[in-house]
């Protein structure tokens, strides 16, 4: 039944008092987990056509409307993110002058009610520094009461605020990450050494100077090095360095990382036996010419080939016999597929090509992340609020003495009964504390 | 000593752990079921000796490989059991409270079994996974998924005395479950604060290595549901009609998507960390 005398709040303010809720904060967490596993399920970021494929159209029609195709950058996504934003932002700005004020708060003196940890007989001297001391606090302060002296002394006030900067940390990385994602960007850029260019989407030149790969004897790879040189608009030279794998080159914003590897061939294309066209040709790359008459893709490459079982191989990672795979497209249709060895000439029709001098490419990734300051930031605060919520907790030791004798009080509002067991053990020792 | 000979070594250490692990478990039941105090002393000094030969093997390992011990299943899976072990020493002394063996060491024996049937094999690391980032990122995960593992065998005591609080079997051996909801707190509290180093960590490494910090990867994502399954325990425990059995049971969810988010995505769902499908040329 209602009790019809006490007012009800609002609409309004119910539903704000919704939104700041530690509830609504927890379900919208939970939300978010829960419809997060989508994307570690679902394929993600593939082109629509491979879902309509895979999928019947029911579910088809799921993926689309919910952009579960793309679940961390669908609309929804986004949007609970921002509401746990806002749910964090206020109930951070309503908590904060109360903990503040908790933080400066003397402590009250003991209320009758409440259980103190010790009681002693008044005529019992007690070396109250000494306690204090040995239950880890500073001396302790002193007033007057109508019930006789007071000492007591805090400890760990700051530990108010671990939660608080918990949550601020959260949020920090929540915008950080936003901001990331709206602001920042990411290109590619390959080439074997000697190879220059400008980034795309930047006003900055590129070269690369030189590229290297460490075997260890085991032939596996223990590092890939891109010596770089990065230009300005004017042609200026404003860095120049290494990026390898787990060490990217830094420049002005941009991380360039060393990414990825592959082989690359001069490729020379004659058509009735004059030269064509002489170019570099990539492995995966596939090179049209003459009114799309001919292509020529490089498929795949064999640094020290064997015929193995029906099958094209390498033995080792190391250019000891190169061969290269390749499929030829005459007249849009694909009409020859071999492996040739370097400077060995391939005829087709009035075509004719070679290939020669194979190196190893270096793939480079190029970002601009402007959120990550921010979320570096937001990680600190997490963990410092996090730690200090978990492991300072705020304390406070008082002792009276008065008529009824010399009564210990001790307070940790988030962890009582530790701070008790603590303190008991700490405190059996004194031999005058029975 | 060569290599060989120092895998052997740390093979046999690794055996001798697991057997002393096993006759601790089995001490811990007999102390359970049968009230057998002396039992529960021995599981208890078993667990030690387990866990000093169980360091020693680590530490071999360490020395034989060149590097920190962290990299593959076998690897992980060894130190997440003497990470389990290691959290269970210190709440067994800080809070004395014998039954936690019974629930703790089963899972940690478990998770050795899983270590064993690994391919123990040492391999040169990948050039990603050379960091100091790495060690500092699998090392906290060790610490934080101990804590969860303690944390879950407490939470499993909690609900099983909540479950049966007129059993006077259960009510003798299992403590109050304000106690068990104090040392549950407080094994998460430090799994929790791990965790997000782990994560953090993590977002360092993969920003140098991956060129993203967050890339919702399946095992990052499953990481980050973890971190929220504890979250929301941290703050069920203070919320009004979520503490006490529903608190205990975030503990638990949140332990299976521990063993998820390291066994079951490796296994079930693409991901770089699998170090398979890394980068679009072959490394
Ligand atoms: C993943 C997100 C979050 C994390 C990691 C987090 C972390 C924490 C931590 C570590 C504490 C201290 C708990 C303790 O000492 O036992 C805490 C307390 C608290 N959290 Fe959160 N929190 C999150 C989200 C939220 C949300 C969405 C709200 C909603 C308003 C919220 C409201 C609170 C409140 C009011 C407290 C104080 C409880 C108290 O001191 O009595 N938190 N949080």
């Amino acid at each position: 039944m209602r009790d019809e005398k006490q007012p009800q709040p609002s609409k309004m303010k119910r539903v704000y008092q919704g939104i700041h809720s530690m509830k609504f904060g927890m379900v919208l967490l939970l939300i978010i987990g829960v419809l997060s596993i989508i994307g570690t399920i679902l394929p993600q970021d593939r082109p629509l056509s491979f879902y309509e494929e895979e999928y019947n159209a029911l579910i088809y029609g799921i993926i689309e409307t919910f952009q579960l195709h793309s679940v961390y950058q669908s609309w929804w996504f986004i949007a609970l993110m921002l509401l746990l934003s806002v749910n964090l932002l206020l109930c951070s700005i309503i908590r904060l002058p109360k903990l503040l004020k908790k933080m400066k708060q003397e402590p009250s003196a003991p209320d009758p009610k409440e259980k103190g940890l010790f009681f002693f007989d008044a005529k019992k001297e007690i070396n109250r520094e000494a306690v204090f001391k040995k239950a880890g606090f500073s001396a302790p302060k002193k007033h007057s009461t109508g019930e006789g002296e007071v000492y007591y002394r805090r400890k760990h006030a700051v530990g108010h605020l671990g939660s608080w900067f918990t949550h601020i940390g959260l949020l920090v990385i929540i915008v950080s990450y936003l901001v990331g994602q709206i602001a920042g960007f990411e290109t590619f850029f390959y080439g074997v050494p000697g190879v220059s260019g400008s980034i795309e989407d930047t006003p900055y030149q590129l070269s690369i100077e030189d590229f290297t790969i460490d075997y260890r004897e085991d032939n596996s790879v223990e590092q890939y090095t891109s010596n770089l040189r990065v230009y300005d608009e004017d042609n200026t030279m404003i860095k120049e360095g290494i990026s390898s794998v787990n060490d990217p080159l830094r420049v002005e914003g941009l991380s360039i990382y060393q990414n990825g590897t592959g082989w690359a061939t001069e490729m020379h294309l004659f058509k009735e036996d004059e030269p064509l066209r002489s170019l570099t040709l990539y492995q995966g790359e596939i090179h049209v010419d003459d009114d799309q008459r001919i292509a020529i893709q490089f498929y795949d490459f064999y640094p020290d080939y064997v015929f193995h079982q029906g099958m094209p191989a390498t033995r080792s990672p190391y250019p000891n016999n190169p061969h290269l795979l390749y499929v030829l497209f005459y007249e849009g249709l694909r009409a020859d597929m071999n492996v040739v060895a370097m400077g060995e000439e391939v005829v087709f029709q009035e075509y004719a090509f070679r290939v020669e001098d194979p190196r190893q490419f270096t793939y480079l990734q190029i970002v601009r992340d402007p959120g990550i300051p921010g979320a570096l930031l937001g990680g600190v605060l997490l963990i410092v609020g996090i730690f200090t919520a978990f492991y300072l907790y705020p304390k406070t030791l008082i002792v009276r003495e008065g008529p009824k004798g010399i009564e210990l009080w001790a307070r940790a509002p988030r962890g009582e009964k530790l701070f008790h067991s603590n303190l008991t053990s700490r405190l059996k020792e004194e031999s005058n504390w029975e | 000593m060569g290599v060989d000979q120092s895998l052997q070594l740390e093979i046999t250490l690794f055996n001798l752990s697991i057997a002393l692990y096993l006759l601790s478990m089995v001490l811990y039941l007999v102390f359970f079921i049968a009230k057998k105090e002396r039992a529960g002393d021995f599981g208890s000094y078993l667990i030690k000796g387990g866990f000093m030969l169980h360091t020693v093997a680590l530490g071999v390992r360490w020395v034989a490989a060149g590097r920190v011990p962290l990299s593959n299943q076998y690897e992980f899976a060894t130190a997440f059991a003497w990470g389990i072990v290691l959290c269970f020493i210190i709440f067994e002394i800080k809070f004395s409270y014998k039954a936690m063996g019974t629930f703790v060491t089963p899972i940690a024996f478990l998770i050795m079994g899983y270590a064993a049937m690994q391919s123990k094999d040492i391999r040169p690391l990948m050039p990603a996974l050379q960091s100091n980032w790495l060690s500092i990122h699998v090392g906290t995960a060790v610490i934080s998924y101990g804590a969860f593992g303690v944390a879950a065998g407490v939470s499993l005591m909690y609900l099983l005395r909540n479950q049966f609080s007129n059993s006077p079997f259960v009510k003798k051996h299992l403590p109050d479950l304000s106690t068990l909801d104090l040392i549950s707190y407080r094994a998460i509290a430090l799994g929790f604060f791990f965790l997000t180093l782990v994560i953090v960590t993590g977002a360092i490494w993969a920003e140098q290595a991956w060129a993203r910090y967050w890339s919702w990867d399946p095992k990052e994502t499953w990481s980050l549901i973890t971190w929220i399954i504890y979250a929301v325990y941290l703050h069920a425990r203070i919320m009004r009609g979520w503490q006490g059995k529903k608190t205990a049971l975030f503990s638990v969810i949140g332990f299976i998507c521990v063993l998820f988010t390291y066994i079951g995505v490796n296994t079930l769902l693409p991901s770089i960390h699998s170090y398979a499908l890394l980068l679009p040329f072959e490394w």
